[in-house]
């Protein structure tokens, strides 16, 4: 068969078949539409949270290359620039760190970079240049802000630099500076080439050849590959291609790219949103479409009479849906992406430490674009198989096929029962409509399970277990390269007692220790080790090497807790034990915790010492000191370091105990509660108080978490309610869609019951019990079957959200119900009203055509 | 003169047992070019049965149907169809126009299905003969019956097929257009040397005809030759 030329034929036939049929074309354009939008906005709110992730975790780890060598040569620079593969490539190299007692929250880093290489480190001045002279240096505001000098070219900024182990005191000329970034782990202070090679000349010798402590006068060497995809692996083939020993060659690879930074939570919530929506799409543009094709279908026979082939009766549907697409999917992708810059904020809050960012990336909009394009494609399959089959006889005769079933009962005429066979003539009809109003409703139970089942008290009790909480700004703050363990001040404390209204102070002290096991607690750790609920820990590849180290050290990092009378009354106690304060401040008792409390349970099943037992705690300068174990106790997470440390091991012992023996002083953290009424003021004075007189306290109350836990909960609602609204109108146009047709097809047979004597209230009463039939099947189907898919679908989505708490729950349904049998009721209603403008025999002769 | 047509013991049955519908019975009939045949019958005879198989529409429970020698059974769904359109022209009681093309592309749809060039000059050669030139922009919506059936002549004769299938064509039209339309199908068919096929209950229409075939509970019973 030669291929014909009747492409334009085609076409014209079906852009005059949508033209005709502009009421119908408007239902499948908002369906098209609908389904755009849906896609873009999960499209678009995930690329924000993808871009939000990346450009901070960039600007954390300072860099935006995709990988980079740490510590190299001038030779081996040479040899990586030599590399085909790689573009982009830059360095910089390390001269000092800043040693300035103003900087000690800061790690400033001074070194010299290639212009290319301080814009991907966004270290790059903003006013004025980078440094040429041998005393000119530019640095980030937050330095300068340290320093307390004016963001001024020009101005003299001294600096004391550790270079090759001895420190160096310059002054420098600014010339030029940037805004800076609290969030980086470090500043850099870019200085001169020319002074760089005086006191840091770049070194001969590699790196792993030395005792690796000095890195001075080393390069770092930065680039970028063709794309992000397995940096890792591009990265490995690098090394080899260089002919660099990977043991001994340090290899960076910016973790902001790729998937690794999102987690596999989001992706799964992606996943299922992305299948909910192809799902409801395919629903709604299936359904118009087969109704349509359905209606048309003698038309379509008819031009198969006439010669027009399935294949081309196939491609005069598909030209109709991909004409829509035309129209809805531009449409849709703005509409959408709109609605994800709406959803983005709230999404992005709910991650810590990520700044938002709006991403408009061409992906999104193309990924949107082509799950539209497929759900169409596939929606469209069966109808225009249909349209393809139609049989040119059939076609003048067509009406809904009866399945004949071999025996058949005589019923009674009833309304019900006649209704009960008008159904069946269509099953198939009749699962998708209960199928797809069914979604919608399981789809809001389970946002209301997900909404309902956020426990406050739980979301609580690992930041706040008092009203209050004050600590050092770095402790909060996730990035600092530098955490004050001991940063609330004696002033604060001082002033925190004249308030009125405060109670129950409370101050946790800690003092972090490398600890030696006695062989009874090296016993007990063993055991610990090995128990098989804990090998996911102690398994972890990743971690191997270091708990070899621990073992062949018998000795490990632990955190030693000093806390006063009003603290120690929150640590939860084995066996739900009241503290003895008056015994255990005596100095000779300590508190040990157990392995099996984790940041959401507290357990006490597998202490590291039992009451009793002896272990000897080793202070600073040698000191140490033999305890008694007189309880097994939790630090509540919300006052602890919040660490999560090889071994969770973790001591107790009193606050002025624990001040003796180590040098610490002021608390870590302090806690305390207001007297009811006083609140608010207390709030308002302590806000104050840490951003005026002390700003390197942070402070946290109650509300605050309060407020956030709402915020969380508003999340759910909003995308939740939305989705549930949104199915919900999708399923209600599928059920007025398939009531119309199907009254609009039976119009001759009902004009005919009219006819022979069925009076208006028994037709009626026919259409309205059909609708019924539907309303109760997907109230019956949603609270039986839904309810099983809806615990997968929470599971999915808040199931590892340790806040959530799942309950059984079928109110929203309850409450669906009257709604849903009144839907059922009114549109069957409507559509009888439309029919019955024309009169019984206009009815019956409309049919004949 | 050759045979263009020919039906062997044609069968269509529908359902099966004491339901049984045998709408054909071993039908078998040959037409030669250009013959004008009138199939008469009464309702429920079975003659739109027949013609629907002699176009191909349909496929006979057992039996053939030879256009040109060739089975045409033998032929897939698709082929069936683009063999029907480019041998076969249909015209059919209701007229069976496409609703949302005008009278021109009602005309030359078959062809352009097709992906041929329309013979322009033929199709206003059948224009001109059907006196439909200046209806060639309006819709079917805007004719009379009459008209709509002219057009659906115009459009059964575009594609210059072989053989012209007519289902009651003047069964929705009162008798003076009746005559007049069935003029003009003799006219062009002499014109065009095509041969058709036409059924009717109509005797005085049947009476144009160059030969009368009747059938009865799906089997012929006579013929007569005008």
């Amino acid at each position: 068969m030669s291929r014909v030329r009747n492409q334009k034929v085609l076409k014209k036939l079906s852009q005059r078949i949508l033209k005709s049929r502009k009421k119908k074309n408007m239902i499948s354009l908002a369906a098209i539409l609908l389904t755009t939008v849906l896609f873009t906005t999960v499209f678009s709110v995930g690329g924000s949270l993808i871009k939000s992730n990346t450009e901070s975790t960039m600007r954390q780890v300072g860099g935006s290359t995709h990988a980079g060598y740490k510590n190299m040569t001038q030779e081996e620079y040479e040899i990586v620039k030599q590399d085909k593969k790689i573009q982009d490539v830059s360095y910089n190299i390390m001269v000092g760190f800043t040693t300035n007692p103003q900087l000690n929250k800061i790690q400033g880093e001074v070194r010299y970079f290639e212009p290319l290489d301080a814009k991907h480190s966004f270290s790059y001045p903003t006013v004025g240049n980078m440094p040429e002279k041998e005393d000119e240096a530019a640095m980030s505001t937050i330095v300068l802000d340290a320093l307390g000098i004016k963001h001024k070219l020009g101005e003299k900024v001294t600096l004391d630099i550790q270079i090759h182990g001895a420190v160096q005191t310059k002054t420098f000329v600014l010339c030029g500076y940037w805004e800076g970034d609290s969030v980086s782990h470090a500043q850099e202070i870019l200085v001169s080439r020319k002074w760089a090679d005086k006191v840091a000349p770049v070194e001969t010798t590699p790196f792993y050849e030395t005792d690796q402590t000095d890195y001075s006068g080393y390069m770092n060497v930065n680039f970028n590959f063709s794309n992000s995809f397995d940096i890792e692996k591009k990265t490995e083939e690098l090394t080899q291609r260089c002919g660099f020993d990977a043991d001994k060659t340090k290899a960076g690879i910016n973790w902001a790219y790729g998937f690794s930074s999102v987690d596999a939570g989001s992706i799964l919530l992606i996943v299922v949103l992305l299948g909910v929506i192809m799902l409801s799409g395919y629903l709604i543009i299936y359904n118009i479409f087969y109704l349509s094709i359905f209606g048309d279908i003698r038309f379509y026979g008819l031009l198969k009479t006439i010669g027009t082939t399935g294949r081309q009766l196939k491609k005069i549907v598909r030209k109709q849906a991909w004409q829509l697409c035309l129209l809805g999917i531009p449409a849709g992708l703005l509409i959408g992406w709109l609605t994800g810059r709406f959803f983005t904020p709230f999404v992005v809050n709910m991650l810590d430490g990520i700044t938002m960012y709006y991403s408009a990336n061409p992906l999104i909009f193309l990924g949107s674009a082509a799950f539209t394009i497929l759900t169409v494609y596939i929606s469209c399959i069966k109808p225009c198989r249909m349209a393809a089959k139609v049989s040119p006889i059939e076609a003048v005769r067509f009406t809904e096929k009866r399945k004949r079933k071999k025996t058949k009962k005589t019923k009674k005429a009833t309304a019900f029962h006649m209704a009960i066979s008008n159904l069946k003539r269509n099953t198939k009809k009749l699962v998708l409509v209960v199928f797809s109003l069914s979604l919608s409703l399981i789809l809001l139970n389970s946002a209301y399970t997900i909404v309902t089942g956020f426990d406050m008290d739980k979301f609580l009790s690992s930041y706040m277990v008092s009203d209050y909480m004050v600590t050092d700004s770095s402790m909060v703050n996730l990035s600092a390269s530098y955490v004050e363990y001991e940063g609330v001040t004696e002033e604060f404390l001082t002033e925190l007692k004249e308030q009125d209204g405060v109670k129950n102070i409370g101050n946790i002290y800690v003092c972090g220790n490398y600890h030696y096991y006695s062989d009874t607690e090296w016993e007990r750790l063993e055991e610990i080790m090995a128990d098989p609920a804990y090998a996911d820990w102690f398994g972890d590849s990743m971690l191997k090497e270091s708990f070899d180290y621990v073992r062949e050290e018998k000795a490990t990092d632990i955190d030693i807790y000093g806390v006063n009378k009003e603290a120690a009354e929150k640590i939860q106690l084995s066996g739900g034990e009241e503290i003895d304060w008056e015994k255990f401040c005596t100095g000779d008792y300590v508190i040990v915790n157990a392995m099996d409390s984790t940041e959401t349970e507290v357990s006490f099943n597998s202490p590291f010492l039992k009451a009793g037992d002896k272990v000897t705690l080793e202070f600073e300068e040698g000191k140490s000191k033999e305890y008694e174990v007189l309880y097994v106790g939790q630090m509540p997470m919300a006052l602890g370091t919040q660490h999560f440390p090889l071994i969770p091991e973790s001591f107790i012992l009193p606050d002025t105990e624990l001040k003796k023996q180590s040098g610490i002083k002021q608390p870590m953290r302090t806690v305390f509660d207001a007297e009811d009424g006083q609140k608010e003021e207390i709030a308002k004075w302590l806000a104050d108080y840490c951003e005026k007189v002390n700003p390197d306290l942070a402070q946290r109350t109650k509300a605050d978490y309060q407020k956030e836990f709402e915020g969380v909960k508003q999340v759910f609602v909003i995308a939740g309610g939305i989705l549930s609204a949104v199915l919900a109108l999708i399923g209600i146009l599928n059920f007025v869609n398939v009531t119309v047709t199907s009254i609009l097809s039976r119009r001759q047979e009902l004009a005919m019951l009219a006819a022979i004597g069925m009076t208006g209230k028994q037709l009626r009463r026919m259409l309205r019990d059909e609708g019924i039939v539907y309303g109760v099947l997907t109230i019956l189907v949603s609270a039986s079957a839904g309810t099983a898919i809806g615990y997968f679908l929470v599971e999915a989505v808040a199931g590892q959200m340790w806040m959530f708490s799942w309950h059984f729950t079928l109110l929203p349904i309850v409450i669906c119900i009257p709604f849903l049998l009144l839907i059922s009721v009114i549109v069957p209603e409507m559509c009888y009203w439309n029919m019955c403008r024309n009169t019984v025999v206009e009815r019956l002769r409309a049919a004949e055509d | 003169m050759e045979t263009i047509l020919q039906a062997r013991d044609l069968k269509k049955y529908y359902g099966s047992g004491e339901n049984q519908v045998r709408a054909l019975d071993g039908v078998s009939l040959s037409i030669r070019r250009g013959e004008f045949v009138a199939v008469v019958g009464t309702s429920g005879s079975g003659k739109s049965t027949l013609l629907h198989m002699l176009g191909g529409l349909d496929r006979p429970t057992s039996g053939k149907v030879l256009v040109d020698g060739k089975d045409i059974f033998r032929l897939k769904d698709d082929a069936l169809c683009i063999f029907r359109r480019r041998k076969i022209g249909f015209v059919f009681q209701s007229y069976n126009l496409v609703p949302v093309l005008n009278v021109e592309e009602n005309i030359t749809l078959p062809v352009e299905l097709d992906g041929n060039h329309i013979d322009t000059m033929f199709v206003q050669e059948i224009v001109q003969v059907l006196g439909l030139a200046n209806k060639l922009g309006s819709l079917p919506s805007e004719l009379s019956g009459g008209q709509q059936q002219r057009v659906a002549i115009a459009r059964a004769l575009a594609a210059k097929p072989a053989i012209l299938l007519a289902d009651e064509p003047t069964g929705n039209l009162d008798s003076v257009t009746s005559q007049d339309v069935l003029s003009l199908l003799k006219v062009t068919s002499e014109q065009f040397g095509q041969t058709i096929v036409m059924i009717t209950h109509n005797e005085e229409i049947a009476q144009m005809a160059d030969r009368i075939i009747r059938i009865e509970d799906g089997r012929i019973r006579g013929e007569s030759y005008e």
